[in-house]
């Protein structure tokens, strides 16, 4: 079974391997723990883990697109020439929505998520006239448009880490 | 200065012109002698440290490294205002300088590193903003003068104490608008890139590069309470003298225009584009210049008739202008008129229905009608405004007209396109005229439509469709700027061109200006202030033929400059 993402498992030593040595936290960081299935408690926690890694990948997604940070986007995906911003997708609202469905797989390799989205679109603005030029000159000239829309993404763990395998979207 | 033909100088002719500024800048006050005797070391973030030694009120030692033989000894100049000091100099044999703005309270620094021949424009100036500090002992400080758009919207006039005059106003974050009263006769405006940086509240820096004309950048340190500047100018003028002088000023209140940044907004930094897009330019002395003669096709007259032979596009209505067109007048169709102008031309017309028109001139021994396609608002009760081509005229010419059937006046701006400059480039004349129709009062015999000046110092924004906004200043009598504005309500981009303003009725006005040196667009519209909207038409051609263009508009009123008195002719 692998682990959750990183930032997530500073938080998880941090609560459960206070007591341990750096050595040993760092080893506990770095293999990919046994999950006792007869543990629920234990399980319980790690599930939260994913979930959280999960969402913050998430918020990390859309404050990459909406910071239009291509390369940081990039490394948030498992094949990073998966991880573009669709042409004419300006932004995405991070706010999650109660709709929102994250499933971890029982293996806790992959996992999928349908959430609910507001996309802004940008569309721009023509024929051209001197007015559109100067916008577009300095980043404008674009009409912003926003869809609600459902975000499904396909995810995978890999060394203890969540990435985007795919991020599609679909009018909602 | 938009007609100016400035040399293309050479870096050697820069570098032999710049042999003068060696002794500091020239200065019809006395310089300052504040740094005399003194010797300061200024750290400046993500730039040079500048170590400098001052013999006395005109002559320094400077030197941008530890390395002492970079000790460079120049001229200089220096003025006060306040605990704040303004030096210049430029480093010798080098087309470079340093423009340095010091607060003597917080030892923070602003310092413009300045260059020629760094653009394909040679004599263009080019600059770097440093922020920085004095070293004192002790901790540095860690506050920094800064960008900002508390600036903004502000209008002076300024004389200089060498006589010169100017009316500046500040509509932008990016640019600056500027009257020459003195040096060019205060008859139209230009625009130029601008730094604007707050030292605090009312002591800011302001500083323009007269980028695509003389390239001259003009600095100055201003107090907006006592309407005070101390500044420096350095550039080539329009006969490729050397301008390098300080000077002290005093100014005048034009007023106060609206902003349209958030609440909150001080325009700390800039973000140019939506929220996918890049900062500002990052590379050293990079800046947003709108260059339209660089982006926009400069035609022959055989290039413009071929292209108009193959094309011409009118009154679509998915012009990016038009999103907010009004409804299509039906008030003519139907109707027969003779408009009669007081330059002895009248035109007869039968209007077949409400996009269709047919013409003729009268006299001249012309019967044939002629068929046109028309477009036309009613903007007030009894007011129409409409346009056509007219087919067969030597110069694609277009009338965009407006009728006051009321008062049986007629005010046409008749469109020609080509000029001394530019086969693509529109001019105009103004037709003052009657309406004749059955029906209608008979028409007056004296009374007429009138320029006005009552627009002048006023802006007014127009959103033409969602995600397209401009701002209108009507600058002076005879130009008008427009300003696009940034994402975030900031102005931005800016140009300005020739214009005129015709009164119709109250609070309505009949405008045109010519998008001159720019891509040749004369732009005629009808502003109704009580609606708030327009409807206009442009008129332009270009390598895909020749356009008739629906305009259409909303307003909002953004303020005023009291600037008209400066317009006054001279007595």
């Amino acid at each position: 079974m692998s682990r959750t993402g990183t930032s997530t498992r500073r938080s998880f030593i941090a609560v459960a391997g206070a007591a341990l040595s750096a050595p040993v936290a760092a080893a506990a960081a770095t293999f990919p723990a046994v999950v006792e299935r007869t543990d629920p408690l234990k399980r319980r926690v790690e599930q939260l883990e994913d979930l959280n890694a999960i969402r913050a990948l998430n918020q990390d997604y859309c404050r990459h697109v909406n910071a239009g940070a291509h390369e940081q986007l990039a490394a948030l995906f498992d094949d990073p020439a998966e991880g573009t911003i669709a042409t004419g997708i300006s932004g995405i609202a991070a706010d999650s929505n109660e709709e929102d469905a994250i499933e971890v797989a029982t293996d806790r390799r992959t996992a999928t998520a349908r959430l609910w989205r507001t996309v802004y679109r940008q569309t721009a603005i023509g024929p051209s006239c001197t007015l559109v030029e100067m916008a577009r000159l300095q980043g404008g000239g674009v009409v912003t448009r926003a869809d609600a829309t459902v975000v499904e993404n396909v995810y995978v763990c890999r060394n203890g880490v969540w990435k985007f395998r795919r991020v599609s979207h679909r009018p909602a | 200065m938009h007609r100016i033909t400035y040399t293309k100088l050479t870096p050697e002719q820069i570098l032999a012109k710049l042999s003068s500024a060696a002794n500091g800048p020239t200065s019809a006050s006395p310089l300052s002698e504040v740094f005399a005797g003194k010797s300061l070391k200024i750290v400046l973030d993500n730039g040079p440290t500048l170590r400098y030694r001052f013999t006395d009120r005109n002559h320094l030692s400077v030197a941008e490294s530890d390395d002492p033989t970079t000790v460079q000894q120049v001229g200089y100049g220096a003025l006060t205002l306040d605990r704040l000091a303004l030096f210049a100099h430029m480093i010798p044999r080098t087309p470079r300088g340093f423009i340095l703005i010091l607060d003597q309270d917080t030892n923070l620094v602003t310092a413009f590193e300045t260059w020629f021949s760094g653009y394909q424009d040679n004599r263009e100036v080019q600059r770097q903003v440093y922020y920085g500090y004095v070293e004192q002992p002790g901790a540095a400080p860690t506050a920094r003068h800064a960008m900002t758009n508390r600036l903004e919207g502000k209008g002076f006039y300024w004389k200089q104490d060498n006589g010169v005059e100017t009316l500046e106003f500040y509509p932008s974050v990016l640019y600056s608008n500027f009257v020459e009263l003195t040096r060019f006769g205060g008859e139209l405006s230009w625009c130029a890139p601008t730094d604007y940086i707050k030292i605090s509240d009312d002591k800011y820096i302001y500083s323009r590069v007269e980028a695509e004309f003389s390239g001259t950048m003009t600095t100055y340190l201003l107090d907006p309470n006592r309407l005070e500047q101390i500044g420096v100018r350095v550039g080539f003028d329009d006969t490729d003298t050397l301008e390098y002088y300080m000077f002290r000023g005093h100014g005048e209140w034009l007023g106060q225009i609206a902003q349209f940044e958030p609440f909150g907004d001080v325009g700390s930094t800039i973000v140019q584009g939506g929220n996918n897009r890049a900062a500002a330019p990052a590379a050293r002395g990079a800046r947003s210049v709108y260059r339209p003669l660089k982006t926009n096709a400069i035609m022959t007259r055989a290039q413009v008739d071929a292209a108009i032979a193959k094309n011409k596009t009118l009154f679509d209505p998915n012009n990016a202008m038009a999103g907010n067109k009004g409804p299509t007048s039906t008030f003519l169709a139907g109707k027969e008129m003779t408009l009669r102008y007081d330059n002895g031309q009248a035109f007869n017309y039968r209007f077949e229905d409400a996009q269709k028109l047919r013409w003729r001139r009268e006299g001249g021994g012309e019967t044939a009608w002629r068929e046109e396609r028309y477009e036309s608002w009613e903007s007030a009760p009894g007011v129409i405004m409409f346009g056509h081509l007219l087919s067969g005229a030597a110069d694609h010419d277009a009338f965009s007209i407006v009728a006051d059937f009321d008062n049986g006046l007629v005010t046409a701006l008749h469109g020609t396109m080509g000029t001394p400059y530019m086969g693509n480039e529109a001019a105009v004349k103004t037709l003052f005229g009657v309406v004749e129709m059955k029906g209608l009062t008979p028409p007056p015999k004296y009374r007429r439509h009138q320029f006005t000046d009552e627009l002048v110092g006023r802006a007014m924004s127009w959103n033409y469709q969602p995600g397209l906004t401009s701002m209108h200043l009507y600058s002076t009598p005879y130009s008008l700027s427009w300003i696009i504005f940034l994402n975030n309500g900031s102005g931005g981009l800016e140009w300005s061109g020739p214009a005129s303003y015709v009164k119709i009725r109250d609070e309505l006005y009949f405008a045109y200006w010519l998008e001159e040196a720019c891509n040749g667009t004369l732009g005629t519209i009808l502003i109704n202030m009580r609606t708030m909207r327009n409807c206009g038409i442009d008129y332009s051609a270009g390598p895909n033929g020749l356009r008739l263009s629906i305009v259409g508009a909303h307003a909002r009123h953004a303020g005023r400059f009291n600037s008209l008195k400066y317009f006054a002719p001279k007595v």
